[in-house]
């Protein structure tokens, strides 16, 4: 677990479910991918994806829905970023605004960062776990890597252990490795 | 050797060919609303290794709890915990799902409750007592993490009361520990983490 210079202070009322789902009502039963990424500070929707398409080839959008919780109130995504089509192996990431911390946080808003095989002929699985984490985890830090390494957005790491394996179409499972990124964001749009 | 060139080059936009119609065929049924084509659960543990595993005492619920039958066991690299999971799912062609339970035991040197920050994380834990050990509760009881010996078994279900039941038919595989009884108590140090981890 890697902790940034940034202090990890009390949330005021930073409130999210810990993974998403596939519709609303949302139960822990149509539960589908941990959420693994928070961008704050000035972390709204637009500014996101603006990080996101500068600093990374995760510029497409295609996929299906899914919803997020929050105040447990169950709301549909905000969008998403992927590097491919719905038709390759690929990074992906589901979006959802959350809201307006007065603590330390800010603007908010959360994913579910993974990297998906294209299995023929089921469709997308995200990567089982392996020695190198599944998809999930792979999928948080090359996205980590794009917005830290290479355009110096600081960071840090905190135990969720939201670490349920999820049961892909290929047959194997994956599950996040329990950590998330705080990914500060900054106010001046690329 | 240019014919040899030529018929690598064929067989390959075969094959580029052959995933494409595939691939159109599967899409075309997920748009008329059909069951994907979706494989089988798969195990990469299994009980046999289970009972002669030495690393960390193993707890299971059985063959089966709840009315759900053990349908696949895991062991997660890179840390190296054990999944017993019950019951399935059914995964979509872009979209996982979450087994109805599922019993990870972990080494506590890897997983215990001082790695929570609660003044950083979006769901209360709740500090509870679970067959003469300590536990704690998060996500309004869906996940209950349970310290005994040098392990943390932790339970993922669809709410607190299930996940409690399935607390209670906890039994050891590679321990003799039978359902109900109570736990061992967690060896010193075990919920600070300061357990050396045998891996």
């Amino acid at each position: 677990m890697v902790f940034g210079s940034v202090a990890s202070a009390a949330w005021a009322h930073f409130d999210t479910g810990m993974y998403t789902h596939s519709d609303c009502p949302a139960p822990s039963t149509n539960r589908v991918d941990p959420i693994n990424f928070v961008f704050y500070d000035w972390g709204t929707f637009g500014r996101v994806v603006n990080s996101i398409e500068t600093h990374t080839a995760w510029d497409t959008s295609s996929g299906t829905s899914q919803t997020f919780v929050s105040h447990g109130v169950c709301s549909d995504m905000s969008g998403q970023q992927a590097s491919g089509s719905i038709f390759v192996s690929r990074y992906h990431i589901r979006l959802r605004l959350i809201h307006f911390d007065d603590g330390p946080l800010g603007w908010t808003t959360v994913g579910d960062a993974h990297h998906e095989d294209l299995v023929v002929p089921c469709g997308h699985a995200v990567d089982e776990n392996g020695p190198n984490g599944s998809g999930f985890d792979q999928g948080r830090n090359q996205l980590r890597t794009h917005m830290v390494d290479n355009a110096n957005h600081s960071f840090y790491s905190t135990w969720w252990g939201n670490t349920q394996n999820m049961r892909q179409c290929d047959g194997d499972y994956a599950r996040s490795d329990g950590s998330t990124t705080f990914l500060h964001i900054h106010q001046d749009l690329h | 050797m240019r014919r040899r060139s030529s018929i690598k080059r064929f067989v390959g936009a075969l094959g580029v060919l052959v995933v494409a119609a595939v691939l159109a065929t599967v899409l075309t049924r997920q748009a008329q609303g059909e069951e994907p084509v979706v494989a089988p659960p798969k195990s990469t543990f299994s009980m046999k290794e289970a009972v002669q595993f030495a690393n960390f005492p193993l707890y299971s619920a059985g063959d089966s709890v709840e009315g759900l039958p053990l349908v696949a066991m895991l062991k997660n690299p890179p840390a190296g915990d054990i999944s017993f999971i019950y019951g399935d799912c059914k995964p979509t062609g872009e979209t996982g799902c979450a087994p109805p339970i599922e019993i990870q035991v972990w080494p506590a040197c890897k997983r215990n409750p001082s790695l929570y920050d609660e003044s950083t994380l979006p769901t209360k834990i709740e500090r509870t007592v679970v067959r003469g050990v300590p536990a704690i509760s998060l996500e309004d009881g869906a996940r209950l993490e349970i310290q005994t010996g040098i392990s943390t078994v932790v339970i993922f279900g669809r709410g607190s009361d299930e996940v409690l039941r399935v607390a209670a038919a906890l039994q050891g595989v590679n321990v003799p520990v039978n359902a109900k009884a109570a736990l061992p108590a967690p060896a010193l140090g075990a919920q600070a983490g300061d357990v050396p981890c045998k891996l």
